[in-house]
């Protein structure tokens, strides 16, 4: 850098041009369930109802609501509406409570459940209410007494269309789907794509805050850190070119955004800026001992340079450790966080040393007092008070707030992944207040061997399992091709109507090549997971005690309930490699391992802390608690790398433990405290996002970083000096 | 008068054969292509956007339905035909329908609705009767056959009808399977 500046000054506008351009072709993904890809049983289950049934994933919800909805205007209203839906363009099927028929097996006269005409003086409410009585699909899509129905469509954003549920698209269908509509029906929309639409636009508008908030965070800690405009300019910007970087390989890389990977280009640029303070304070302290610009450049790239490559690896391998969660979400948020981090390094190590370069001369002067110079001491004389008993001390807090580790539950709630007060949402909480929930859950049952898909027997089996699967989920919740035969059907006439039934009408009961039975129920997405675990265990354990074998649940309630858990489980032994791991780096790279060792407590104490309190507050941990524990992890560690960093120069420098300790919190404290600041500042505009779920992962990595702060100033000297002492390796 | 008919040739047998079998001949195109004109004007005056809205039976045997339908219809003068896209559907399930009807000479054949309210019906005929089209056919259902006809009248003042009857065998009446009463869009 130093030796052929203006090369690298070259390379950097070229690089920087090049990212800022690419940045438009960022894309995004709002696809919520991505988490749950893998290789689990359930999941190959719910992809094989998908091709072998039909693609659910283009199934939209309309919650219609009037005063009148149950009254003989307001309700030819809501069929006018069915019908209207049935010619528009992109719907391919519609279903509400008009659309359940009876056949008459001797006449073949088809009578529909909710007559075609009504009398004048029909109680409707007491009509639909009978007709609930005996009809799953009217009992499913009707609500009475709140004044409410639910009309089912098939939109065209499936994965089998290959139409992506893109904001814009989806937007305009909706407001299709509005326009069709009589005056007075009061319309919510409910479904996946409508999901998928609001959390891609919500991760769009996230990262324009992020980024708008982080910068102006950056120039606002800058300055006051400095109390100088130069200097200030100067550490800004390679945490500017740190979020130029990232956002421009992430958009010429073809990477994609989502609700877990927003806030990475924010977490980069305050990761640059915390190591881009520690340089220019090196830097600062040689220029002031009189040392010229150029070899202060270099004597400070030596002096921080090893700690802040350190750093990194220890950051970037909490990223890592998500890779192994086991599923390609978070494979490809390992990636691109790791990348994240060595970007943040790899532009604070080649622009503040371009930039002093050129213009060090004119910041040399300006370096006023550390804000925080008072905690260095401060820090210092508690160390120094009594080590062992502090050490105790944070040995039993530790031991205690390791029981919020084991107590804590599990459970993933989709409506965190949605933007609050988003359509999705609203329809969301509505959904599950008035239906009880409308994601489809699916119980997949083979046809007995030996015997043909329309047989008596097999369609006994099916009836009890449509049963079983009823006693657990709610028998007006639940319907299969059972329901169809105890419509008035025969077999002969089941196969005759399947015949003809369209692939997306077929596909609701029976799979394509006749070999499997769908019996299908709705339940919340944010499932309870005692319910969930209910339905797909012990449903298919009583069945097969009934010798009827083979049957399987799936549906997103069961995956996000099952399985989700086992992803966080995963994530939290990954959060415990990487505790070990960055323990085992520092203890390698600083060749010191005893010293590492006492990084330890200080530095799970800021985990168990967190866990414990959402496990006292009935909290339960879901995929962006764990993140956010783990890059928190990553960033406080790197305070203790600082303080051992030091110490050991120290040490080398001939001090003995006390001393040496003493200088180096006086030296790093200021900086821990400054950064720490610079980190909760930077991540502020988390607080600030429309998704609860990077609102929690902001809230904890600040809550984290501030405990880890306390930590490892109040008992990582303690420990360090304590463990020395007893190890016999005090100087 | 005279002279032109002493100077006229007086044909051969042969010739006078032939000149009876071209002015036959001239006869029946000079009728062909006034019904195919007739025809022509007939299904070019169904071309435009319409929404129709009405009851049918799903089968003879059951209740009238409501239905609703939309349709395109675009008429291609060179092959004398009305084509004609759209869907329809009641609360029971929706179709996509795919009509087409053609005229050449005096014979129309084709189905208007594509198989949406016909499905299943054979030995289908059309023929203009009264400035209406009208299909007769054949539906089996339920073990059983019913005759069926469907009377489609000329756009009116923006609108036309679509009216299907079945026999009814121990009635021995004709009895309305349904109606759709479309209007321009």
């Amino acid at each position: 850098m130093v030796r052929f500046p203006r090369f690298f000054a070259a390379l950097l506008v070229a690089s920087l041009v090049t990212c800022v351009a690419a940045v438009p072709l960022l894309r995004f993904d709002g696809n919520i369930l991505n988490v749950l890809s893998g290789n689990s049983d359930a999941f190959i289950n719910y992809r094989e109802v998908q091709r072998d049934f039909r693609d659910f994933s283009g199934d939209l919800g309309i919650i219609v609501r009037a005063d009148d909805l149950y009254e003989p205007e307001g309700f030819e209203r809501l069929r006018d509406y069915h019908l209207e839906l049935s010619l528009l363009d992109g719907v391919e099927g519609v279903f509400s409570l008009f659309t359940s028929s009876r056949i008459d097996p001797q006449t073949g006269a088809i009578t529909p459940a909710i007559p075609e005409r009504i009398g004048g003086g029909t109680d409707i409410r007491a009509l639909v209410k009978a007709a609930a009585e005996d009809d799953p699909l009217v009992a499913q899509l009707s609500r009475p007494d709140a004044n409410a129905a639910l009309i089912s469509i098939e939109s065209p954003f499936s994965e089998k269309n290959g139409i992506a549920p893109d904001p814009e698209p989806v937007r305009a269908f909706i407001d299709g789907l509005r326009q069709a509509a009589p005056p007075g029906l009061q319309l919510d929309f409910v479904g996946y794509p409508l999901m998928r639409a609001d959390a891609v636009d919500a991760v769009v508008s996230d990262q324009v805050l992020l980024t708008i908030v982080g910068i102006a965070m950056v120039f606002v800690i800058a300055a006051l850190t400095f109390r100088a405009v130069v200097p200030a300019l100067l550490c800004a910007a390679p945490a500017l070119t740190a979020i130029a970087w990232v956002l421009g390989s992430y958009a010429l890389t073809g990477a994609h955004i989502n609700y877990l990977s927003t806030a990475l280009p924010t977490i980069a640029m305050v990761l640059a800026l915390a190591d881009t303070v520690m340089l220019y304070f090196a830097w600062a302290a040689r220029r002031q001992e009189g040392m010229p610009s150029r070899e202060a450049i270099i004597a400070a790239l030596r002096r921080v340079g090893p700690a802040n490559s350190m750093t990194s690896i220890t950051t970037a391998v909490a990223f890592g450790s998500f890779a192994f969660g086991g599923n390609p979400a978070l494979r490809s948020l390992a990636v691109l966080g790791s990348t994240a981090v060595f970007v943040a390094f790899a532009a604070v190590m080649v622009v503040l040393p371009l930039l002093l370069y050129y213009f060090g001369e004119r910041a040399s002067t300006v370096t006023g007092r550390p804000f925080f110079a008072p905690f260095g001491p401060l820090a210092s004389r508690l160390a120094a008070w009594r080590p062992a008993g502090i050490s105790a001390a944070a040995a039993i807090a530790m031991a205690a707030l390791s029981t919020g580790h084991f107590t804590i539950t599990q459970q993933h709630q989709i409506i965190n992944q949605l933007p609050r007060d988003s359509e999705a949402a609203r329809g969301e909480k509505l959904a599950e207040r008035i239906f009880g929930g409308v994601a489809p859950i699916y119980l997949t049952l083979p046809v007995p061997p030996g015997m043909a898909w329309t047989d008596d027997a097999a369609m006994r089996a099916l009836a009890r399992a449509e049963e079983r699967f009823g006693e657990a989920l709610g028998r007006d919740r639940v319907f299969s091709l059972a329901r169809v035969r105890d419509a008035g059907l025969d077999g002969g006439q089941i196969a005759e109507a399947m015949k003809d039934a369209p692939d997306n009408l077929r596909g609701r009961f029976i799979s394509s090549d006749r070999s499997e039975y769908l019996v299908t129920a709705t339940a919340p997405y944010g499932m309870d997971p005692a319910v969930a675990t209910l339905a797909a265990h012990d449903v298919v354990e009583a069945l097969e005690a009934e010798g009827i074998q083979g049957a399987e649940v799936t549906g997103y309630p069961i995956l996000a309930s099952i399985e989700i858990p086992a992803i966080v489980g995963s994530l939290r032994q990954s959060l415990i490699l990487a505790i070990m791991l960055g323990v085992g780096v520092v203890a390698v790279a600083s060749r010191a391992p005893v010293v590492a060792a006492a990084a330890i407590v200080p530095n799970l104490i800021p985990v168990l802390f967190i866990e414990s309190a959402l496990s006292a507050f009935g909290l339960p941990m879901d995929i962006p608690h764990v993140i956010a524990l783990t890059i928190a992890f990553g960033i406080s560690i790197d305070n203790a790398i600082h303080v051992i960093n030091a110490f050991l120069a120290n040490i080398e420098d001939g001090m003995d433990d006390g001393a040496a300790m003493d200088a180096a919190l006086r030296e790093v404290a200021p900086a821990l405290v400054s950064a720490t600041l610079m980190f909760v500042a930077g991540s502020a505009g988390t607080l600030l996002s429309s998704l609860p779920s990077v609102v929690n992962l902001g809230f904890l990595i600040i809550a984290t970083l501030m405990i880890a702060l306390v930590a490892n100033l109040a008992f990582l000297p303690a420990m360090i000096l304590t463990l020395r002492r007893i190890s016999g390796r005090r100087t | 008068m005279s002279n032109d008919r002493r100077e006229r040739p007086v044909p051969k047998p042969i010739l006078r054969f032939a000149t009876a079998a071209s002015m036959a001949v001239a006869t029946l195109a000079a009728g062909a292509t006034a019904a195919l004109a007739d025809s022509a004007a007939l299904l070019s005056a169904y071309q435009g956007d319409w929404r129709g809205s009405g009851e049918a039976r799903p089968n003879p045997q059951s209740e009238p339905m409501r239905v609703s339908c939309k349709i395109s219809a675009v008429f291609d003068s060179d092959k004398v035909a009305l084509l004609n896209t759209g869907r329809c559907g009641t609360t029971s399930g929706a179709r996509n329908l795919n009509g087409r009807i053609e005229a050449r000479g005096d014979a129309i054949s084709g189905d208007f609705l594509g198989g949406t309210a016909t499905q299943d019906v054979t030995n289908q005929r059309l023929r203009v009767v009264d400035g209406m089209i009208v299909s007769e056919a054949e539906l089996e259902n339920a073990g059983k056959v019913w005759k069926l006809r469907t009377f489609l009248t000329a756009p009116k003042d923006d609108a036309f009808l679509v009216q299907s009857q079945f026999y009814d065998h121990a009635s021995k009446n004709w009895v309305v399977a349904g109606e759709i009463e479309f209007r321009k869009q």
